[in-house]
């Protein structure tokens, strides 16, 4: 574990990015004196001042063959699934091109996925 | 993945890039997690671990398959399409490179393989293996090979055209049609495993993500190349 001095010189500044054309990435400087893992560079990394994606938080549950019945996804729509609470759980990948987090509870587990 | 830290729930949201891959930040203490492998990298929780699950990857078609009883949650938001998702349109996208918004953030790319290289990359905690989608397009979408001291099947699922990896016994894989069967007559059909016998086996996955070389390589310094069978 390494710490960072406290070097801030960083400005906030405003960048776009081509995957996201209508949102604001405002990085801004890292928090200073904070413990590092050993392969980390802060002065490399963006850090944001606010999330840029608004994470998907306990979402509601609807059966996946209801969904396909009323043509909301397709038989060939891309999909992540994974295991939570006895339930097999599905989330579609064009949606988590956005949101990158979900997060939630199932029957008592929490769960998480990345993207 | 698991987002607990000891006995506490921490809420996680994409607040950061580094080495052209976002980070995440728990609202509760601020430390930026790295999101593929769970690891705290900056901030007070460094040296904390999340637990990683394999994640799949697949199809409404086969997900249905799998477990006809599963749960869909529905989002209005998403940057790509369904089309861009598939893997004919990550493909489409293999000769680009890394625009310069994540280009800063790396310091030095592996240019072993091209930077939008798609493959299934295997983990544990410590050692890490690539195999490219053409590599295993050429060995006839099937291989098993030893990982971490388990016999690993990678494959290119006849349907979704997305790589799988399950643990198994046995070997030498052989498409039957959609069926992929193995030398000790257990098979592979609609991503699951089964038995001889047709009875359904636990379906054990290593850690497992279907990605491009950038981002697994700056994740997993030197990770090794599957190159071919011997």
């Amino acid at each position: 574990m390494n710490v960072r001095p406290a070097t801030l010189a960083l400005s906030a500044v405003v960048l776009m990015s081509t995957d996201a054309e209508a949102q604001r990435f405002v990085a801004v400087p890292p928090p200073p004196n904070q413990p590092m893992a050993e392969d980390f560079d802060p002065e490399r990394a963006l850090f944001f001042a606010t999330p840029n994606f608004v994470p998907l938080r306990n979402p509601e549950w609807t059966p996946l063959s209801g969904a396909l019945g009323a043509r909301d996804v397709a038989a060939d729509t891309p999909v992540l699934t994974f295991e939570a609470g006895g339930k097999t759980l599905v989330l579609v990948s064009s949606q988590m091109s956005y949101h990158h987090v979900a997060q939630g509870e199932m029957a008592g587990e929490p769960w998480m996925v990345t993207f | 993945m698991t987002p607990r830290v000891g006995d506490e729930v921490h809420w996680f949201a994409e607040q950061g890039l580094f080495d052209g891959l976002f980070l995440m930040r728990d609202e509760q203490s601020g430390t930026f997690w790295d999101h593929m492998t769970g690891e705290a990298v900056y901030g007070p929780l460094v040296g904390q671990k999340l637990e990683v699950d394999a994640l799949v990857q697949t199809t409404v078609e086969r997900a249905l398959q799998a477990d006809p009883d599963a749960m869909v949650t529905l989002s209005p938001q998403a940057i790509r399409t369904d089309d861009q998702m598939k893997v004919g349109g990550l493909l489409a996208g293999i000769r680009g490179r890394l625009n310069g918004f994540f280009q800063s953030t790396v310091e030095r790319e592996d240019e072993r393989r091209p930077t939008m290289d798609l493959g299934m990359g295997l983990w544990t905690d410590h050692e890490a293996m690539y195999y490219p989608m053409d590599r295993l397009r050429d060995e006839g979408r099937a291989i098993v090979d030893a990982f971490s001291g388990r016999d690993v099947l990678i494959y290119i699922d006849p349907r979704t055209f997305v790589p799988a990896a399950l643990i198994v016994d046995g070997g030498d894989p052989e498409w039957e049609g959609e069926v992929l069967r193995l030398s000790d007559g257990t098979y592979v059909e609609n991503g699951l495993l089964y038995a001889a016998n047709g009875d359904k086996l636990e379906t054990l996955r290593p850690l497992q993500v279907f990605t491009r070389w950038y981002g697994f390589s700056l994740t997993f310094p030197g990770t090794e190349i599957w190159e071919g069978r011997d």
